[in-house]
């Protein structure tokens, strides 16, 4: 799903409006926040990487040209988070022993949307667990490989617009997204085994 | 046993990757086919397709995480923020732009003076005593080119002239203990280039290429701050 943005917005905020701007900020915060989250795997750091990205994206905003602005703007928040996930790398204790202290994805779903649970309790909670089954595979992988999934099948964008907003070329993102998946189901099949005929694999 | 299977069941990886491509429909028409042909004949292949597109509904049902608050930005934090101008990926670029032109400077100050006259720097030294230095510079050339002259010698002259000239200037200097020091740094100051410089056009030939290195870093550096900020 890509989004487009009226140029006029774009123009006028290049020229310093700053209402114009953060029109386009309401316009894309929540797919940056999400995406943001997914990279990092934690509410805070992704709140603190997404308020960055929106102050380096009006910063930069003279030097973005033409394409998909949604794009442009996925690339500084991803390029946002590599910058993070470097900095906690360096010290990785701190972060993990934080993210284990606040429960980690678990504590996250939370607060997460959650309409689903009224309707059907027990298959509520069989898709809560698949869901932190998949959300602790997705923050296995790599973070290339995280991205791209995120961004094509969390996000539902094209391989066009995924390969803008990596910087890379289609034919990467395609063989990333490939192997990423693979990955995934990999991470997953212990899960799937055990209803495999009822679960993710009846289809 | 059913996992057991399901791993014999498995694609190569180029396969997997075409039929991941196939599922998004990111595939050229005749690649499509083929894929089609595959999932009509092959279990392999129809499993791979079901787990992949029970993985790709997986992650579009995953919970969306609500923002906590919103990003709009107000004008105090893009005023907190750095300006405009530079900004900050060029930062660097401003820096060595920067350097370089200190460079430039540095070596018009200290080379410009010495085309024109032997003795420019001597006005720039404080004054009274050190002027009377800088007469003494004078002296100390008169005698130096006995040791210039012979450079061609074995042991090198300005290291024998320096010590031969700082004899000559401590009877001229009013108060020899004090002065001395600064007196001497005078001397050194002109009694190095005479050594190096003595014969003009050599000195002017390499300053030349020295200003012509520094040009072409200067505008190398200029083209490429030029392009980034343009970028």
């Amino acid at each position: 799903m890509t989004t487009e943005v009226p140029a006029a917005w774009v123009q006028a905020a290049q020229q310093g409006d700053l209402e114009a701007f953060n029109r386009l900020v309401l316009m894309f915060q929540d797919q940056v926040y999400r995406v943001a989250y997914r990279l990092l795997g934690d509410p805070d750091a992704a709140a603190d990487a997404t308020q960055d990205a929106f102050l380096k994206a009006y910063r930069a905003l003279r030097r973005y040209r033409a394409g998909s602005f949604q794009a442009w703007l996925l690339r500084i928040v991803t390029n946002t988070c590599y910058d993070r996930l470097r900095r906690q790398r360096r010290r990785p204790t701190v972060s993990l022993d934080a993210s284990l202290a606040e429960g980690g994805p678990g504590e996250a779903a939370a607060w997460l949307r959650d309409e689903r649970r009224s309707q059907n309790p027990e298959a509520y909670a069989e898709q809560q667990a698949l869901a932190a089954a998949l959300e602790a595979c997705l923050q296995a992988l790599p973070p290339d490989f995280r991205a791209v999934v995120v961004l094509v099948d969390v996000e539902g964008l094209d391989y066009a617009a995924a390969a803008q907003a990596l910087a890379v070329p289609v034919g990467t993102v395609k063989s990333r997204l490939a192997r990423a998946r693979r990955r995934l189901r990999d991470c997953l099949h212990p899960w799937w085994g055990t209803e495999a005929e009822g679960g993710a694999l009846k289809k | 046993m059913t996992m057991k299977k399901e791993r014999r069941l498995s694609l190569s990886l180029a396969d997997w990757e075409r039929l991941s491509a196939y599922v998004d429909e990111a595939l050229p028409p005749h690649e499509r086919r083929l894929v089609e042909q595959h999932l009509r004949q092959d279990p392999a292949w129809q499993q791979a397709h079901r787990e992949l597109e029970g993985l790709r509904a997986e992650l579009r049902a995953l919970p969306q995480p609500q923002r906590p608050r919103s990003f709009v930005l107000s004008p105090d934090m893009v005023a907190a923020s750095r300006p405009w101008w530079p900004p900050r990926r060029t930062g660097r670029w401003a820096w060595a732009f920067g350097a370089v032109l200190a460079m430039v400077v540095a070596a018009l100050a200290v080379f410009l003076p010495w085309r024109g006259s032997r003795y420019a720097v001597a006005p720039l030294a404080p004054s009274g005593p050190v002027e009377g230095a800088a007469l003494v510079a004078k002296e100390a050339e008169a005698t130096a080119p006995e040791p210039t002259a012979q450079q061609a010698a074995p042991p090198p002259p300005r290291a024998m002239a320096l010590p031969q000239a700082e004899a000559v200037a401590a009877p001229f200097t009013p108060t020899p203990t004090l002065v001395l020091p600064r007196a001497t740094g005078t001397l050194l100051g002109s009694a190095t280039p005479p050594s190096s410089a003595v014969s003009g056009g050599l000195s002017g030939r390499s300053m030349g290429l020295f200003l012509v290195v520094l040009l072409l870093l200067l505008s190398l550096g200029a083209r490429a701050f030029l392009r980034r900020v343009s970028r």
